[in-house]
């Protein structure tokens, strides 16, 4: 029942901040002289005005998803894993490759195949530095950031030599076998099951979190590690598995990607979601549901740019205005609720006294 | 000494967030060239009247007068201008300064404006050191000298800063017997040349040696002002805690042919790569036995119990359990095996601030029926039962299992880690300053549920920096002084200011060892 609460709770803050962060993109747009009805009608017609919309809509959200949760299973066990985009970018070249090479398979071979190899590759990239830190005590933050480049710069030539699609002018894989396409959705307008999958992983990582011992393990180590060895928690091992589990998310995010809406590699494919998940997860503050919610949010702001542009000429980098007032006004929320819980001590005190 | 009046404070209210009351009409009067001194548990509000006489926080409710002219101190700042100085429990010094730059810190003479004018600096501040008969290393730094020199460090600051009130915040503390009578006897001087001394203390033996005129203060409320000479001690006592007895605990005798539990070999802790903090350390405790280990803090005594509880390897030596040899056992075996530790730091060790009750109660049971249901699945109904149980049979005043631990005062802080720790399986106790801080009642739950666990068999090893502590609970005591054991007494045939001696390394019944080792 209180978590139930909470989570309304959570929900209609959420859409407050959605609410202040439109009014402040209102008063920006008024300066620069626009319209800021016909911007943001715009903007929402672009972003889910008509089906296909929302098939785009949903497929960003399903990588944004997965990438916040990719970061957010990692710092909430108080390791950092800021190599998301590189890891989406193993798992999907796996997704792709073995998309495109096993012929005469059937789809329920093909496509577990496919996830199975995204994932596997998703998960190297992860315990490497993960295995580094736990080991050697090398900084994630830093390791992560780098293998970045590694991952990138090696996913990079795997597209253009050994598997490049030679129609193509550089930097893709050949399309994908029908048998390792994600089902679709609505097959009218080309949204498949990625979304569900997101979700799916979404909810199971709030139930990981939440209720086993391994989550509330994570949860210790990552408030308090001293406290949590002291406590004969093993916390290299627990964080290693931590790392583990976030490599899966951004593997399973490669695949999506790859079987779910691009139907191939392209170079850098995970750009617009590695960094944009750990910005996700750090205002959710690492809850899946918030992810979730905020993704949608992201997504909307980031689809519907092209639309205000268009049509109410205001430019498209507005959008990065709006996503910047969305994070000050999110961590804004959370000074205006430590505000607002002094000024109820101050009341509950004054009462004390009248008594 | 004469009879004016120097400092008034009149009705002094102040409330914090949260609404605890600090005090309520808290009245101080003190006389020119008095020792006063303040007692009463903690949180009974004595720190909070200071910090407001020192201008650190500001009353809300309440009137000072200094000399009979009302003033108003709105900073630390304004109070040294006035005339009142202070030193704090954790001294405010530079640590790789020397002593004479940290005492003219901030108020150093110029010359030509610019520069500091080393020369005049030191002849004022030896002035001073004369004036009162004090003997400092002015040019040594901070960090090479004593926690004794460290503290008379602040007491020339806050003269040379001009204080003619000096407000001193548990100064014993951090002292041995030794350095506390030193600093009495500056303390007398002082006054003998007109400064005026106000003395926060929960010592009694203390308060009555030193001050000439004591203030009892009990839930913010300042109780009663008494001329030292004419109360005693239990008198104090009474009124502090609002009961006759100062310590209800004590221990019984027991016999002492009880086995061995923990035992340890030539145990030595790597400090650095070259060097040992801790030093061929060989002892054992038996069932039944509190094993008391007196020490200055920072003398290996809690990397010792780290090594024990397996936070931190043992390089060289071993060490036993019930006859097995449990070196290089991983925490949570030691845990299994029933050995568990108390740490010192219950902020950043022995709990997670951040987390509630109910998590802090769980992080060495996660995976114990019934506090999980099924494999891997945390039973959060079971474990909040549970921890409503320890939350009554420990008296831990909180809302309830979810109340973040950060909130709770130290005592109740303290209960969570002990509850926690004697809720287990437990037959060695590794204990840390384990009232530090706490005022008398919660101490005093904290020492009866170490006996209890002593009734019940345990062998418990406690460290301790406070002496009247390790002769109230130990069977015996050990010293140790740079991480060896230089000494081990039975309590009854050796008095405080002899363990002193070993403590500061003055005596020693070992040879030493050669630095090689």
């Amino acid at each position: 029942m209180k978590k139930l609460q909470k989570s309304t709770n959570s929900l209609i803050s959420i859409v407050g901040v959605f609410l202040a962060t439109m009014i402040f993109g209102a008063l920006i747009i008024l300066m620069i002289g626009k319209d800021p009805l016909l911007a943001y009608s715009a903007m929402f017609s672009y972003a889910m005005g008509d089906v296909s919309a929302i098939a785009n809509l949903m497929n960003r959200s399903m990588a944004l998803i997965l990438s916040a949760l990719c970061a957010a299973v990692a710092s909430n066990a108080g390791i950092y894993n800021l190599g998301g985009k590189g890891q989406i970018e193993l798992g999907a070249i796996a997704a792709a490759v073995v998309g495109y090479k096993l012929v005469g398979l059937p789809l329920y071979i093909h496509l577990p195949l496919c996830i199975l190899a995204a994932v596997v590759m998703g998960i190297l990239g992860a315990a490497i530095p993960g295995y580094m830190r736990v080991k050697w005590k090398v900084d994630e933050v830093i390791s992560t950031i780098m293998l970045n480049s590694v991952f990138f710069m090696f996913t990079s030539y795997l597209a253009n030599y050994p598997f490049r699609d030679v129609t193509r002018w550089s930097g893709t894989t050949p399309p994908i076998l029908d048998s390792a396409t994600l089902p679709y959705l609505v097959k009218s307008i080309d949204l498949r099951s990625g979304i569900v999958f997101a979700l799916v992983a979404a909810a199971i990582i709030y139930w990981i979190l939440n209720y086993t011992n391994q989550g509330y393990r994570w949860k210790m180590i990552g408030l308090n590690p001293r406290f949590a060895q002291y406590g004969g928690v093993n916390v290299g091992k627990d964080q290693m598995k931590a790392m583990v589990l976030s490599g899966f998310l951004s593997g399973l995010a490669g695949a999506v990607l790859v079987c779910g809406s691009n139907y191939r590699f392209w170079e850098a494919i995970a750009g617009p979601y590695g960094w944009d998940g750990v910005l996700i997860a750090m205002l959710a503050k690492n809850n899946p549901i918030a992810i979730v919610a905020v993704s949608f949010v992201f997504s909307i702001f980031k689809n519907g740019a092209l639309g205000m542009e268009q049509v109410a000429s205001v430019p498209s980098d507005l959008t990065g205005v709006l996503l910047a007032a969305l994070i000050l006004f999110i961590t804004g929320r959370e000074f205006v609720s430590i505000l607002f819980r002094r000024r109820k001590h101050v009341i509950l005190v004054d009462e004390e006294v009248k008594q | 000494m004469t009879t004016e009046t120097l400092l008034r404070l009149e009705n002094i209210n102040k409330t914090f967030e949260g609404g605890v009351r600090a005090n309520r009409n808290a009245n101080l009067v003190v006389k020119k060239g008095e020792i006063h001194a303040i007692v009463g548990e903690n949180g009974a509000g004595k720190s909070t009247l200071m910090n407001i006489l020192y201008g650190v926080q500001q009353p809300d409710e309440g009137k000072i007068y200094l000399n009979d002219k009302e003033v108003s101190i709105s900073s630390a700042r304004e109070a040294k201008r006035l005339g009142i100085g202070m030193v704090h429990q954790h001294f405010m010094l530079v640590p790789s300064f020397t002593v004479l730059q940290n005492v003219i810190l901030g108020y150093e003479p110029r010359q030509n404006l610019v520069f500091v004018d080393n020369k005049r600096a030191e002849k004022k501040v030896k002035e001073i050191c004369e004036h009162y008969n004090l003997t400092i290393p002015l040019h040594s730094l901070v960090q090479d000298v004593s926690v004794g020199i460290q503290q008379r460090v602040e007491i020339i600051k806050a003269i040379y800063r001009g204080a003619e009130i000096l407000i001193l915040d548990e100064p014993t503390a951090v002292l041995t017997p030794f350095e506390t009578e030193e600093l009495f006897n500056i303390c007398r001087e002082m006054v003998a040349k007109d400064k005026t001394i106000i003395f926060i203390s929960h010592k009694l033996k203390e308060v009555l040696t030193l001050s000439n005129k004591v203030t009892v203060m009990r839930k913010g409320e300042t109780l009663v002002t008494l001329d030292t000479k004419d109360t005693t001690e239990p008198e104090l006592a009474r009124l502090i805690v609002g009961r006759d007895q100062l310590w209800t605990v004590g221990k019984q005798k027991k016999s002492h042919d009880q086995s061995v539990v923990l035992e340890t070999k030539n145990v030595s802790v790597k400090k650095t790569f070259t060097s040992f903090c801790v030093k061929n350390v060989s002892f054992d405790v038996k069932a039944g036995e509190i094993v008391g280990v007196a020490g200055v803090e920072g003398n290996g005594q809690s990397e010792l119990m780290d090594a024990l509880a397996g936070l931190v390897p043992i390089d060289q030596g071993d060490v036993f359990f019930n006859g097995s040899s449990i070196l290089n056992k991983s925490t949570s075996e030691l845990r299994a095996l029933g050995i568990r530790l108390i740490p010192e730091d219950r902020m950043a060790t022995g709990a997670s601030v951040k987390a509630t009750i109910k998590e802090n109660l769980m992080i060495d049971q996660n995976d114990c029926v019934p506090f999980i249901s099924k494999p891997g699945v945390m039973n959060w109904k079971e474990i909040e039962k549970h921890t409503d149980e320890l939350i009554k049979k420990f008296n831990i005043v909180a809302q309830g299992p979810e109340t973040v631990v950060g909130t709770l005062s130290g005592g109740n802080l303290q209960k969570v880690v002990v509850a926690r720790e004697l809720s287990g399986k437990h037959t060695c106790l590794l204990v840390l300053q384990p009232a530090r801080g706490l005022d008398i009642g919660a101490s005093e739950f904290i020492y009866q549920q170490l006996l209890d666990a002593r009734e019940a068999n345990n062998a418990i090893l406690l460290v301790s920096a406070d002496l009247d502590e390790l002769f109230l609970l130990s069977d015996r005591i050990l010293v140790i002084y740079e991480g060896e054991i230089v000494a081990n007494f039975i309590p009854d045939q050796v008095t405080p200011e002899e363990v002193g001696l070993y403590m500061t390394g003055a005596k020693r019944m070992t040879p030493r060892i050669g630095s090689s080792l």
